[in-house]
């Protein structure tokens, strides 16, 4: 599904991914892991086109598309879906009318019609109450005056309404008490169809207890330094990076 | 003909760029264009009745005169008055072309909000409309500037607002007038306790120039000026002010926000004057600006003049773009950029139209953008 060749990322004329590769494939669970600062964010934000991130060389192909060739929203249409670590309060803008122009822009993309306001109301609202979300999110406006863990729930409520193929998590699990860890693991994991998959950013390893991974990856030194199973990352939480010689110290 | 040659017109009532207020936004070219000053007559109004709304009574204003239902005759009165001096001097230009003003006093509570539609018809005309507006009891009122049919006209609007003790009057201006100037010179008379709450949309035309002249010389008074100013191609628009303070307590609150796209200019000049006669009043002014391209413009100049040390009193101007973040959380979702521009945009201008109070008018606003694409 996903190809990344020989990707070099700056930011702020800093580069901060070198030469990274990274193949992901229909229906895998892939997490990448590494001590602050290392790159994990620039790669999903890169993936996602954030004006931040430069690609000064490399290849990126999402299902057989050359993804640096196309603008955020055209990867969002596409399938990419990243969940910000930091979801952002876009002031004025109502969360139902932003849920639905979204989904819009989808279908339009794909020369579909415009989805049925009626059917889309209870769409959402069966998604609200099934993953215990507050009501009060639609009404209000995206992300304004939410608290962290209701951020990251409209995070979700996204998701489930524009059911990605590619879905990026760069840390959502920071700042959730336990209960909204299992509901955001709720939600992944009653996507995952076997066609759909997960590229995930933690440091800790609750997330991967109930959302369990296929590949972790330790990144340093701006690329992939060390590749395994979910057994890596539990040897991690064991040993540290410094354990495992992948802090920055050791290089 | 062209304005300067209005027959015995003192010349200095307008204003060169040698006035501070228009150094950098100088108007006096419009007052040498060439312009028809003969007005259409009989003009079938029937042709403007999807400007009027059945949750309003409709009243249109065509050539200084008011047409409008019997049944209104109950709570309304028109009579003419004199016009009157006013430290803006543009406030006396209609009295070279028109004897007299029009003057509606508004006499009891209305059970439907006022929807004033002026009409201007034909090409290349000069237009005159006067209108004070008496409000007796609490009222609210639609100011309705609409033109999809004529091209290169000026109107010179004059509007005095005389709000009697402890009556709260909210007026909602919106302006759609397409290839067209257009300057409103503002008066008000606040009594004791009068709350008036002004409400601006500009939106199309080619000029939009806003004069308020406002002492507030009564006790507890309250004057509230918000405004919508959505500017492109060359548009231009303006809010001057002239605000004094005499009697104790009372307010005035001017908020504009300007939303600037290819090379539209916008200028925001308030002066705001706190005499020592005025304890405990409070003069707020504020400029916000987002400019959407690297030719849009803004002068913004607040200005407070304060006599007293018991008041509260704050001016401020501020001028940025779209919030990148913003835009990119919504692009990251799928919504394009012009749309997510779009989106971002509507919102600021929600925030001014939600001081309309009266949801009818809101939804009017609404649509009438609808119709106009903006």
């Amino acid at each position: 599904m996903l190809s990344i060749k020989n990707l070099d990322v700056s930011i702020a004329n800093k580069e901060i991914l070198k030469d990274f590769n990274l193949e992901i494939n229909e229906g895998e669970v892939h997490v990448i892991m590494g001590t602050n600062g290392v790159g994990k964010s620039t790669l999903v934000k890169a993936l996602s086109d954030h004006y931040d991130c430069e690609v000064t060389k490399g290849e990126v192909t999402f299902k057989g598309k050359d993804l640096l060739e196309l603008d955020a929203s055209q990867r969002a249409n596409e399938g990419l879906f990243m969940s910000f670590q930091n979801p952002v309060e876009v002031h004025g803008v109502n969360n139902m009318y932003f849920l639905k122009s979204a989904v819009n822009e989808k279908r339009a993309y794909k020369n579909e019609e415009e989805v049925n306001s009626a059917q889309f109301l209870k769409e959402v609202k069966d998604i609200i109450k099934k993953y215990n979300i507050n009501n009060e999110v639609i009404k209000r406006n995206v992300n304004e005056g939410f608290s962290g863990g209701e951020k990251k729930k409209n995070e979700m409520l996204q998701l489930l309404v524009l059911k990605p193929d590619l879905i990026m998590l760069d840390e959502i699990d920071s700042g959730l008490d336990i209960d909204a860890i299992k509901l955001v693991a709720n939600a992944v994991n009653s996507m995952l169809d076997g066609k759909r998959s997960v590229l995930m950013i933690t440091h800790y390893d609750r997330l991967l207890e109930l959302i369990k991974p296929d590949f972790v990856h330790i990144i340093k030194d701006g690329k992939i330094a060390k590749s395994g199973d979910y057994n890596l990352a539990l040897e991690l939480q064991k040993r540290g990076f410094e354990g495992l010689g992948e802090d920055n110290e050791s290089s | 003909m062209k304005v300067v040659e209005i027959e015995n017109l003192n010349l200095d009532i307008l204003p060169t760029k040698k006035v501070e207020e228009f150094r950098s936004f100088n108007i006096y070219p419009i007052f040498e264009k060439d312009l028809d000053f003969d007005i259409e007559k009989d003009l079938d109004l029937n042709q403007y009745s999807y400007l009027k709304d059945e949750h309003f009574y409709n009243i249109f204003l065509v050539n200084n005169e008011l047409v409008f239902e019997n049944e209104l005759n109950k709570f309304l009165e028109v009579s003419y008055e004199k016009f009157e001096d006013s430290v803006n001097k543009l406030y006396t230009l209609n009295s070279y072309i028109n004897k007299e003003t029009l003057n509606l006093t508004i006499n009891e509570n209305l059970d439907k909000p006022l929807n004033i539609i002026s009409i201007f018809q034909g090409n290349n005309k000069f237009f005159t409309n006067s209108l004070n507006i008496n409000i007796k009891a609490n009222v609210d009122i639609l100011e309705t500037f609409h033109n999809d049919l004529s091209k290169d006209f000026l109107i010179s609007a004059n509007r005095k607002y005389t709000v009697l003790e402890d009556v709260k009057a909210n007026i909602a201006k919106v302006q759609t007038l397409q290839n067209g100037n257009i300057i409103t010179n503002y008066k008000t008379d606040l009594k004791s306790n009068a709350i008036l709450n002004l409400v601006n949309l500009e939106y199309k035309a080619d000029l939009a120039l806003n004069i308020f002249d406002s002492k507030l010389e009564n006790e507890n008074a309250i004057l509230n000026i918000d405004g919508i100013v959505k500017n492109k191609a060359k548009q231009r628009s303006g809010n001057i002010a002239f605000i004094e303070h005499i009697a104790k307590s009372t307010t005035s609150d001017i908020k504009i926000k300007h939303l600037l796209d290819e090379s539209a200019h916008c200028l925001f000049d308030i002066s705001s004057t706190v005499q020592n006669s005025a304890l405990y009043s409070k003069a707020f002014q504020n400029s916000q600006t987002i400019i959407l391209s690297d030719d849009a413009k803004i002068n913004a100049n607040p200005r407070l003049q304060i006599y007293i040390d018991e008041l509260e009193a704050a001016h401020g101007a501020s001028c940025g773009t779209l919030n990148e973040d913003e835009l990119y959380y919504l692009c990251s979702r799928g919504i394009s950029k012009a749309k997510a521009r779009e989106m971002i945009i509507d919102s600021i201008e929600l925030q001014v139209i939600r001081e309309i109070e009266l949801k009818a008018i809101r939804r009017y606003i609404k649509n009438l953008k609808r119709i106009n694409h903006v």
